[in-house]
């Protein structure tokens, strides 16, 4: 049965890869080494699969037939290219898409599903930092944040409970989530280029002390409003904080980059996860 | 006004190469292929965002008509509030 192992929040913009010498030297090291890093520690995690969460930027999904939640259960994922992203196709984990997709309908959500679901930049590049050999099979879940209504914070921090639970129950081996967007930015609108750095702060704050209802209770007005419709993607942190369970944030680095118009965050997630593990340990070796 | 198919039409010159390369070659035709309205497309060959936001126009799909366009959409916001405001002061 599946086993949660990992759990990571990252930003993604479309000028991390294309424009990354338009922001500032020591910024965009700063953030490269915190790529490095996640790399470094998922690699140590040896994940057999991804499930990557996500929203993405009309490529796949248009006004003519929008999804507010979508489940991968391909056999690969063939990206856009877009945004400067090199040309990957991930290999998919059918097996575990499946099992996410009939253990949330049974739990009462209704995800679409998808055999032709294409990546764009969104989900493709924190992968692109942390595992360009796209040699780990993926499940990715889209999640609507760009059109109106949205799904609250709360039912997507709702909707990875009940992922957690079908995670353990499917036959998997070492699970990573990766939470992908935020955190605040504005995109395609009059303020593009502004970053909200106190409302960041805010967020890592709920997240560094483990407030997750908190963050789950954050309302869709609030984000508009403080962190701009890219801020929107938090929502896609609360599904993965829902499936890490409990959890104190491990920022490993924070940096409002205005020439990405984006405060980028890279947060571990992952240290509940580790002491549940050795719980089960525990209770394991009693028995 | 509805925008929706103009948004349609932006959301393929993202997702199809050959008609971007028609559209940056002969607009008009592309426009009018699609059959969006007289006043999307006078916006939008005024590079006038502000109007097609307030239109229903998604940003998302700004974006995508900025690259089209090879506009910086930050400056054409800023373009644009400078002269609608040296047009009510005028």
């Amino acid at each position: 049965m599946g086993q949660v192992v990992g759990a990571f929040g990252l930003s993604h913009t479309a000028m991390m890869i294309r424009a990354f010498d338009r922001a500032d030297p020591e910024q965009a090291g700063r953030v490269k080494a915190g790529f490095d890093e996640v790399r470094r520690r998922v690699t140590a995690l040896r994940p057999e699969v991804f499930l990557v969460v996500g929203s993405e930027h009309f490529k796949t999904f248009f006004l003519n037939n929008f999804p507010t939640f979508c489940l991968g259960i391909a056999d690969h994922y063939t990206g856009w290219a877009d945004a400067g992203v090199p040309p990957y196709t991930a290999p998919g984990h059918r097996a575990l898409g499946r099992a996410l997709l009939e253990h949330a309908v049974e739990r009462g959500f209704d995800p679409s599903f998808s055999e032709e679901f294409r990546l764009d930049h969104g989900f493709m590049t924190p992968l692109h930092f942390v595992r360009p050999e796209m040699d780990i099979p993926i499940v990715p879940l889209f999640q609507n944040c760009t059109v109106p209504p949205l799904p609250p914070v709360r039912r997507c921090f709702e909707l990875g409970r009940v992922l957690r639970e079908g995670i353990e129950r499917a036959p998997v081996g070492r699970v990573v989530v990766l939470a992908t967007g935020g955190l605040s930015h504005w995109v395609g609108v009059p303020q593009m280029g502004q970053v909200n750095e106190a409302f960041d702060a805010h967020l890592l704050t709920l997240l560094r002390e483990g407030r997750l209802s908190e963050f789950a209770d954050l309302s869709t007005t609030e984000i508009e409003r403080e962190g701009g419709n890219g801020g929107q993607e938090i929502r896609n942190w609360a599904t993965i904080l829902g499936i890490a369970g409990t959890t104190t944030a491990d920022v490993l680095v924070y940096e409002p980059v205005s020439a990405w118009a984006t405060g980028i965050a890279l947060v571990d997630l992952s240290n509940g996860l580790q002491s549940q593990a050795t719980d089960m340990a525990v209770v394991g070796g009693q028995t | 006004m509805n925008t929706y198919p103009l948004s349609k039409l932006l959301h393929r010159l993202g997702t199809e190469p050959d008609l971007l390369d028609q559209f940056r070659a002969t607009p008009d035709m592309v426009l009018d292929a699609a059959g969006v309205s007289a006043e999307a497309r006078k916006a939008v060959e005024r590079g006038d965002f502000p109007w097609l936001l307030d239109h229903g126009v998604h940003p998302l799909l700004l974006m995508q008509l900025s690259l089209a366009l090879n506009m910086d959409i930050r400056r054409a916001y800023a373009t644009s509030n400078v002269s609608r405001t040296a047009s009510k002061s005028g």
